[in-house]
């Protein structure tokens, strides 16, 4: 059944439909409607929604419930992502599964409150101190929002890692229209009937099965560095390194399940896009726009911000005579764009406007294309 | 159906967004694709509002617009903020009593005043609906069953109502373009 819903609202039943039963947060525009239907619907399906003291509070509630068996999920934006950035590193650390939805909006600090910005893709990778490699997604529509959510628990349960969802106000205030799959594939995680190590897996791509936290097993649980039965190590050489090494393996060896990607328009393009969120949209139209006017042109718009497949974006991408990295912030996906494309090669170049909510229109896009072609393409310098 | 776009300009607190959602409701209802899209401020009254809907028969590939097919503005407060959008759109209303700037190609509309008249000052918002319906930008009983449910929806009746008389005592002649 179609339904017109906005990102938020989208986010919010994706994650019902994925079995989410545990929801802790604390309100902050323009997350705050995810919240109020989780408080609205969770209690009437028998799960728990829990207004925290702050984000600190919450992010480390939906931890606790994520060991105790709970696939629990947290909403917040900026300012409130910042406060919870400790407690996502602390959720690596012990393998934690949760879903962490930053709405992103202005900033840094307070910021525009209620205008969208897509300046927190790099602090959903790097925000925590050491080495940490985490999943983040974003959607470009709402139903794509419903999508990913279910997607991101999935990830989340299977490998036992946070998973960020990355939306912008446009999208989670947008409404438009979702028609929800029939069909949801629910990943369970594998409780441990014990005897196995909690934290330590033969396979590399395979995160180790856990077993519910007061199930009456046995299950130690410190962000210190620990061995494959949860003892602390903090002397250890090997201990450490082999730790994070497959809390890093885990994620990079599945690299061609978590990398999600949409590629749209000429096979070997002379423009090539490559966007995501609310920004692609606009790009898709002048991707549209340029064809009709006879230029070969591509969108890769990534529904997965991290980890990024290189190789393959640059597999599809070609040799195109210009690259342009549309984006609401002040240029941050061009940094890994660039390590595709050499800027001393390619004519690598960033679209970039963030703002009193003033979005990228595709006509700029198209007239900034258009500029570079008709300078030559390809960098000289 | 070609994809048409419907924009409305207000100050916080004369409910853009709501009139907004409601024109979505009634669009969506109909089983037309619809995007919906709002900028506004922190404050609960006063500030810039900008609410637009998108629909077609076909799915909205890019919401992001910057002209409209039409464009209502309730108030003028930071409306140079939106100039492009006043110059760039096809039909563009304004409020005769609450704009006091003058644009050019712009149509001046009572809508206010109007509110005033049945007395409801302050349902300006839905008296704009009631004139988009006159327009045919979208089907009077499809915004008065979006309505159903709101509070106070005999008022909202009333005031769609008087909208609509407006907007057909106009006789605009972009009111042909829209039956197409």
């Amino acid at each position: 059944m179609r339904k017109l819903l906005s990102g938020n609202e989208a986010i919010a039943e994706g994650a019902l439909a994925a079995g989410c039963s545990f929801f802790a947060g604390y309100p902050i525009t323009p997350s705050s409607e995810i919240m109020h239907y989780m408080a609205r619907e969770l209690p009437k399906r028998g799960g728990v929604f829990i207004q925290a003291e702050d984000e600190l509070a919450a992010v480390n509630i939906v931890i606790g419930a994520s060991l105790a068996g709970a696939k629990a999920m947290t909403a917040t934006s900026g300012p409130g992502f910042s406060l919870m950035q400790e407690g996502i590193g602390y959720a690596v650390m012990v393998e934690a599964p949760i879903v962490v939805v930053d709405v992103m909006r202005v900033g840094p600090a307070t910021g525009q409150a209620t205008k969208p910005a897509q300046g927190d893709i790099m602090q959903a990778r790097w925000g925590r101190h050491g080495d940490q490699y985490i999943v983040s997604l974003a959607p470009s529509t709402p139903q794509e929002a419903f999508e990913l959510t279910i997607e991101a628990f999935n990830i989340a349960e299977e490998l036992r890692v946070p998973v960020i969802l990355l939306i912008d106000e446009f999208i989670a205030h947008g409404r438009e229209v979702v028609v929800p799959p029939k069909l949801v594939t629910k990943y369970r995680r594998t409780v441990m009937e014990g005897g196995e190590e909690p934290f330590n897996s033969m396979n590399p791509r395979i995160a180790p099965p856990l077993p519910e936290l007061g199930s009456g097993k046995y299950l130690l649980i410190t962000g210190s560095t620990h061995d494959g039965w949860g003892y602390r190590d903090v002397h250890n050489f090997e201990t450490h390194f082999n730790l994070v090494k497959r809390l890093r393996d885990k994620i990079m060896l599945n690299l061609d399940r978590l990398f999600m990607y949409e590629a749209y328009g000429n096979e070997d393009p002379d423009v090539l896009f490559i966007s995501y969120g609310s920004t692609a949209r606009s790009v898709k139209e002048a991707v549209n726009e340029l064809r009709s006017r006879g230029v070969k042109a591509k969108l890769i718009r990534l529904k997965t911000l991290w980890p990024i497949d290189l190789e393959l974006i640059k597999r599809l991408g070609g040799d195109p005579k210009v690259v342009i990295v549309p984006e609401q912030n002040l240029g941050q996906l061009i940094m890994d764009v660039e390590r595709i494309y050499n800027p001393f090669e390619y004519r690598v170049i960033g679209c970039n406007k963030v703002g009193g909510g003033i979005p990228i229109y595709s006509n700029e896009l198209v007239e900034e294309a258009l500029k570079v072609l008709g300078s030559g393409g390809k960098a000289s310098n | 159906m070609k994809e048409r776009s419907v924009c409305l300009i207000g100050s916080g607190g004369q409910g853009v967004v709501f009139a907004a959602t409601v024109l979505a409701n009634a669009l969506f209802a109909k089983g037309l694709y619809v995007a919906q899209l709002q900028n506004y401020g922190a404050e609960v009254r006063g500030g810039s509002v900008m609410a637009y809907v998108v629909f077609s028969e076909s799915e909205v590939v890019n919401p992001f617009l910057n002209s409209f097919n039409v464009l209502i503005v309730l108030h003028d407060f930071n409306v140079s903020s939106w100039m492009k959008y006043l110059e760039y759109s096809n039909l563009v209303i304004v409020d005769d009593l609450l704009v006091s700037k003058n644009f050019c190609r712009a149509i001046k509309a009572p809508l206010f005043r109007k509110a005033l008249e049945i007395g409801l000052a302050g349902r300006e918002n839905v008296v704009a609906l009631g004139f988009l319906a006159g327009l045919n930008v979208v089907d009077k009983d499809d915004l008065k069953k979006a309505l159903m449910n709101t509070r106070d929806f005999e008022q909202n009746a009333k005031a769609l109502e008087a909208g609509y008389e407006l907007a057909l005592q106009m006789r605009l002649k972009e009111l042909q373009e829209f039956s197409k």
